[in-house]
């Protein structure tokens, strides 16, 4: 079944580069998916991912219009992401009652920007459609650069502040008290997450990134009780969906980006009524 | 009142403390010692100032009048020092964290800054969960222990940084009474070699551990437990309040 899979991953290299971006995008995905189910902060990525279709279209935009290419869309993805990471953050840090209005706000402005530089930008272009969901077989060599060193970036600050993000996670005020500086842990959490969506968007776009954000680690929690081994099996978990959602989408010609989040999504389901079953036994 | 119970130096020390939140003054004109092996419990109505009596020997907000000592300091430098319970119905109870990893959440902040944690980390953390007898849980997952557990998890995690202070807010909210008594007897022995200071809604069953009741209305009143007699915290509290039957020397 998934012979044609192999041969072409032997023969193109854009196979093989949209291999390795599955896998290196999981790998943050499982580490920072897990802080997000823990922390309960879907609907702030939720927020981050959306806007970062606004960073994608104006640099898109400029790349074209002004022809500087090396402004790539990436780059806007970084720098929306992370401003409405640290806007988000401050807004719930400091005045929390508005945290949902200002995430709403943040999701749909983030998008009509994005629409409007699109829209505006010269020339045909099939841009918008793979923003929106993803187009994992159209990574380049720099790309993968790109997204090699936000995943390294990622991977090793999450893992060096393990301590001090699960403790801002589980009990914020303790952690105050023992001197955490829990805003800033808080701000850096909300910055791995926008990384993270950033890493995620070239796999299945803008508007699915949430589902494999939150899916490998809800999978992950149901089968482990502490952050570690949770993150463990969701950076498993993460890895195994893009790369079988990869291997399923090839030969049928389907979307990777949707077939990636369908496999996730039965994946969890599947799971969840098997452990429904074997409780109530 | 202001007594020093103790011969010894004082851990906390507040000198004509008026704090407020920009309106009303929510403490006025507040004096209080308390001595470095006292266990004393502050009760008050809501909203009388009992968490805000609480920052401020934290270190958390500053008065507007008056000084706080804490161990004879400036309160945030010794912050450290304090073993502190907070009020947990923020948590999240599901939250996948084990009891080991939640214990060694006390020993942040000791001048690590980053990296694991080290082996004294460990030793300390170990020492903590068999003091308040949950060594053999230490791998569980903090979802699946009980409501009486899950405090006594909060006290070995306020006590691994080997505090000389150890502050609860409401330990023993929502418990049943069997397990507030064996939650309270944890406490004694713990006071065997360090202040404790609570605060409470409810002190049936405080006032056969605490020396002294700390009433928090605005200001401060200080009654040692031998003097509570009914009434005397209806005065505190205004009316329909549970009242405190303290008959010292029935326990049951």
């Amino acid at each position: 079944m998934f012979i044609e899979f192999f041969q072409a991953l032997a023969e193109y290299t854009f196979m093989q580069y949209a291999l390795l971006t599955g896998i290196l995008a999981g790998i943050a995905c499982g580490i920072v998916g897990t802080y997000v189910v823990a922390r309960r902060i879907t609907y702030i990525a939720g927020g981050i991912a959306h806007a970062v279709l606004g960073g994608m279209g104006i640099a898109f935009y400029f790349s074209v219009v002004n022809n500087w290419q090396a402004l790539h869309p990436l780059y806007g993805a970084v720098v929306a992401a992370v401003a409405a990471a640290v806007t988000i953050g401050l807004v719930s840090l400091r005045a929390r009652e508005r945290e949902d209005t200002v995430i709403g706000a943040i999701w749909a402005i983030g998008m009509a920007v994005g629409i409007l530089f699109i829209a505006q930008t010269p020339g045909y272009n099939e841009n918008l459609m793979s923003y929106l969901f993803g187009n994992i077989l159209m990574v380049s060599a720099a790309d993968l650069w790109l997204i090699g060193a936000l995943d390294i970036i990622v991977v090793f600050i999450a893992l060096v502040f393990y301590n001090q993000l699960q403790a801002v996670c589980f009990d914020e005020e303790f952690a105050r008290i023992r001197g955490v500086n829990v805003e800033f842990f808080y701000l850096l959490l909300l910055c791995l997450v926008a990384l993270t969506v950033v890493l995620l968007v070239t796999v299945v776009g803008v508007v699915m990134v949430i589902a494999l954000l939150t899916l490998p680690a809800a999978v992950a929690g149901l089968f482990s009780r502490t952050l570690r081994g949770n993150m463990i099996m969701a950076v498993i978990f993460s890895v195994a969906f893009t790369t079988f959602g990869l291997m399923i989408s090839y030969t049928p010609n389907l979307p990777a980006g949707a077939t990636i989040i369908i496999l996730a999504g039965i994946t969890y389901l599947l799971v969840m009524v098997g452990k429904g079953r074997l409780l109530s036994r | 009142m202001g007594i020093v119970m103790t011969d010894d130096k004082p851990v906390i020390v507040f000198e004509n403390v008026s704090f407020s939140y920009g309106g009303p003054p929510v403490l006025e004109e507040v004096n209080l010692t308390i001595g470095s092996r006292e266990f004393a419990c502050i009760v008050g109505p809501n909203g009388g100032g009992k968490t805000t009596l609480i920052k401020l020997i934290l270190g958390l907000i500053k008065p507007d009048t008056g000084t706080v000592r804490l161990f004879g300091s400036k309160p945030a430098g010794v912050r450290s020092r304090v073993g502190y319970m907070p009020q947990h119905v923020h948590l999240d109870p599901k939250f996948p964290v084990s009891v080991m990893d939640v214990v060694l959440m006390g020993r942040l902040g000791n001048g690590r800054a980053f990296g694991p944690y080290r082996g004294e980390d460990k030793l300390a953390a170990r020492k903590a969960l068999r003091e308040v007898g949950l060594f053999d849980k230490r791998n569980q997952p903090f979802a699946e222990l009980s409501g009486g557990q899950q405090r006594r998890l909060f006290i070995a995690r306020a006590i691994a940084c080997e505090p000389e202070l150890l502050i609860l807010d409401e330990p023993t909210a929502n418990l049943d009474p069997k397990v507030e008594q064996e939650l309270y007897q944890v406490l004694n022995e713990l006071n065997k070699r360090m202040a404790v200071v609570l605060v409470s809604h409810d002190m049936t069953f405080v006032s056969q551990f605490v020396e002294r009741v700390i009433c928090v209305k605005r200001g401060v009143h200080i009654h040692p437990t031998s003097e509570i007699r009914d009434g005397t915290l209806s005065e505190v509290f205004g009316t329909g309040v549970k009242m405190v039957r303290h008959d010292r020397h029935e326990h049951e």
